[in-house]
């Protein structure tokens, strides 16, 4: 049970936004989708979602093929960075229409996020701020219970508190019944220790595709005396450095090495500083 | 309990280390219940897999055992258990550390001995 | 599957615009009949109910597509679903229009009648298929029913086709088009027929409309066969065109 994704080629006229991405989302698994603005992360949802269509290659849902294939988009929910509700529909309808394109929607559960976020049922959509619409949108992704949940930029808009309450609830329902979430995001501190796996992606390739832990034990830092730390990283995978005065710290992949260690400072990267460190020009 | 993200150790070390902690403190008795891997997980707002993973180290060390359809529970003899533990760990973490600090400073062993004794009776 | 969801959401989305069109409708009716009773006017006239409908259908078709796409695209809904609901609800609106309009119509000449007014209530179908608009025999009305239908089926097919076409294009294909092809039939057409062609387009598009609507000879020597056909192959080609719009529509 997985989204199998194979070969996707994706051009914007000559751009090109996906450039033979594969990889496999597992079940039951919360992914970080990772980028820059541009890197082609919501491209790739948008045609796993079915909602533009790749150049070349093949989306698989629990083995069935995506395309133009109710069955298998209908296994998963995407919440974009857009709103595809008709502006003048109130909150209220939405849920009742929602049950009936996704019969396993909890209304209850739903009715009851909205009273936590203070979302009014009554409101139309047209009518809501930026901050409330990504609450609305939550509201109905944590509620339709498909498989595969697929979050855009899910706390756009969101003051602190918010988010907060959208990972504690998230996390609870996730713990409590396990399903595969894909939260394509660029607050990664936020949810560095939230995510198992991380994939990023830059200009159109998956760079890293792994789980969080090991990613980040099979990099580190060393910081030291340029003269040292240039020494000590001859030879090995280096992703970039940063100077102060003579002071050197160069990120590495790979494990440190003790022997030749001496002067110099090991440490390890956070997430956010990895990526970085990765997806730089 | 405290989970620093932004510490060079491990968070599901963190989380079973602060449980440790918490039992040794006598913050979880013996056969009390400790909570679950969705609490630790919401609270700390950390992936349940890291929170499990912590929770089966103690597991795994005979700390903590599982009652079907109750949750984790201390074990009696836990906190016996984890003194022996960290005893151990004291040599490592602690002695082995000063006595570098110690060379690199130049302090002699007696100076040393009187700085503990000096500690000891404070 | 996703079709029963799909043509419940579009057709409740449907009949309530088409029960505001019907209130307008017999609104309309009824300020006629009073203003005709009051002013004592004769040869006032109530026709073509059928037009009214389908300029809606054409409007309906018009603003049907964009936001049922994006709802539909949301809930999961493959566009080979979209395009066989759309085809359900097409049918549906328009066989519930032309039966309603041919309730409506017998209502008004009955009222009309029993008031004693003077005003006149002709459908286009008894305009254009029989004496002075009296529609006598059982298949008459049956075949009156069924032209109304087909006929809202092409029209309501064109307005769809024509949105899709405009949420295809980007800007600069929206522009060309919504000004070229109303420019081309409105002034370049004209002006060809009346230089170069000396008046033969003109006379090609009279004998194809009357060769399509049946209508050659007068009243109730027209028949409204080919008229049924027409409906239904402009039906089919605008919507078959409109499926291959639809077939690789990106959400915007």
């Amino acid at each position: 049970m997985s989204i199998e994704v194979k070969n996707i080629t994706k051009h914007y006229g000559k751009t090109c936004a996906l450039n033979n991405v594969s990889l496999t989302f597992a079940d039951n698994k919360i992914y970080g989708l990772l980028g820059r603005n541009g890197a082609g992360k919501s491209t790739l949802l948008n045609i796993i979602s079915n909602r533009i269509f790749a150049d070349s290659g093949t989306i698989s849902i629990d083995g069935m093929p995506a395309l133009e294939n109710d069955a298998a988009i209908g296994r998963l929910y995407a919440m974009g960075e857009k709103t595809y509700y008709p502006e003048s529909m109130r909150i209220k309808e939405v849920f009742k229409w929602t049950k009936l394109f996704y019969p396993q929607f909890d209304d209850a559960f739903a009715r009851s996020l909205a009273e936590q976020f203070g979302l009014k049922l009554n409101k139309k959509i047209k009518s809501l701020s930026t901050g409330y619409l990504t609450i609305f949108k939550l509201v109905v992704a944590l509620s339709v219970n498909t498989p595969y949940i697929l979050l855009d930029e899910p706390v756009l808009g969101l003051d602190a508190n918010n988010r907060d309450l959208f990972y504690r609830i998230l996390l609870e329902k996730y713990s409590n019944n396990p399903f595969t979430i894909i939260i394509s995001t660029h607050l990664i501190e936020e949810v560095a220790n939230l995510i198992e796996d991380v994939v990023i992606i830059k200009e159109g390739q998956i760079i890293c595709s792994e789980a969080r832990e090991q990613l980040l034990a099979n990099s580190y830092s060393v910081a030291g005396s340029a003269i040292a730390v240039d020494a000590y990283t001859a030879g090995k995978k280096l992703l970039g450095c940063e100077m102060l005065t003579g002071l050197k710290t160069a990120y590495i992949m790979g494990q440190p090495d003790c022997v030749t260690a001496g002067e110099l400072e090991f440490a390890k990267i956070d997430l956010q500083k990895l990526f970085i460190q990765l997806t730089n020009a | 309990m405290q989970i620093n993200t932004n510490s060079e150790k491990p968070i599901f070390l963190q989380i079973a280390e602060g449980l440790e902690d918490a039992i040794l403190s006598g913050a979880f008795t013996e056969e009390s219940q400790i909570p679950s891997i969705t609490e630790i997980s919401v609270n700390y707002k950390i992936n349940p897999a890291t929170a499990l993973k912590g929770i089966n180290m103690l597991a795994d060390a005979g700390i903590v055992y599982k009652k079907r359809g109750l949750g984790m529970f201390v074990t009696t003899g836990a906190v016996e258990k984890l003194k022996d533990k960290r005893k151990q760990l004291f040599y490592q973490n602690f002695i082995e550390g000063l006595i570098a600090e110690a060379k690199r400073l130049q302090i002699s062993k007696s100076e040393i001995q009187a700085m503990i004794e000096g500690g000891f009776e404070e | 599957m996703k079709i029963k969801p799909s043509y419940q959401y579009q057709l409740i989305d449907n009949l309530k615009s088409i029960m505001i069109y019907y209130i307008i409708i017999i609104c309309v009716y009824i300020v006629v009949l009073y203003t005709t009773a009051v002013t004592t006017s004769t040869g006032v006239s109530f026709n073509g109910l059928e037009i009214a409908t389908l300029i809606y259908l054409f409007v309906s078709g018009l603003c049907a597509f964009k936001d049922n796409f994006l709802m539909l695209e949301q809930n999961s809904v493959s566009r080979k679903t979209m395009f066989n609901t759309r085809i359900l609800i097409a049918f549906t609106i328009c066989l519930i229009m032309a039966v309603i309009d041919k309730l409506l119509l017998t209502a008004f000449i009955a009222i009309a009648v029993a008031s004693g007014s003077s005003i006149q209530v002709i459908s286009l179908f008894g305009m254009l298929y029989t004496n002075a608009g009296v529609i006598s025999t059982i298949w008459m009305h049956i075949a009156g029913l069924i032209f109304s239908f087909c006929f809202y089926l092409s029209v309501l097919a064109v307005g769809y086709f024509i949105t899709v076409l405009f949420y295809r294009l980007n800007k600069l294909g929206r522009v060309a088009v919504g000004v070229g092809v109303p420019a081309f039939l409105c002034i370049g057409l004209p002006i060809l027929n009346a230089t170069v062609a000396d008046g033969k387009i003109g006379d090609a598009y009279i004998k194809l409309m009357v060769f399509a609507m049946g209508i050659s000879g007068s009243g109730s020597a027209n028949q409204p066969s080919n008229a049924i056909i027409s409906g239904l192959v402009v039906f089919a080609i605008f919507s078959l065109f409109g499926w291959l719009l639809i077939r690789k529509a990106a959400v915007r």
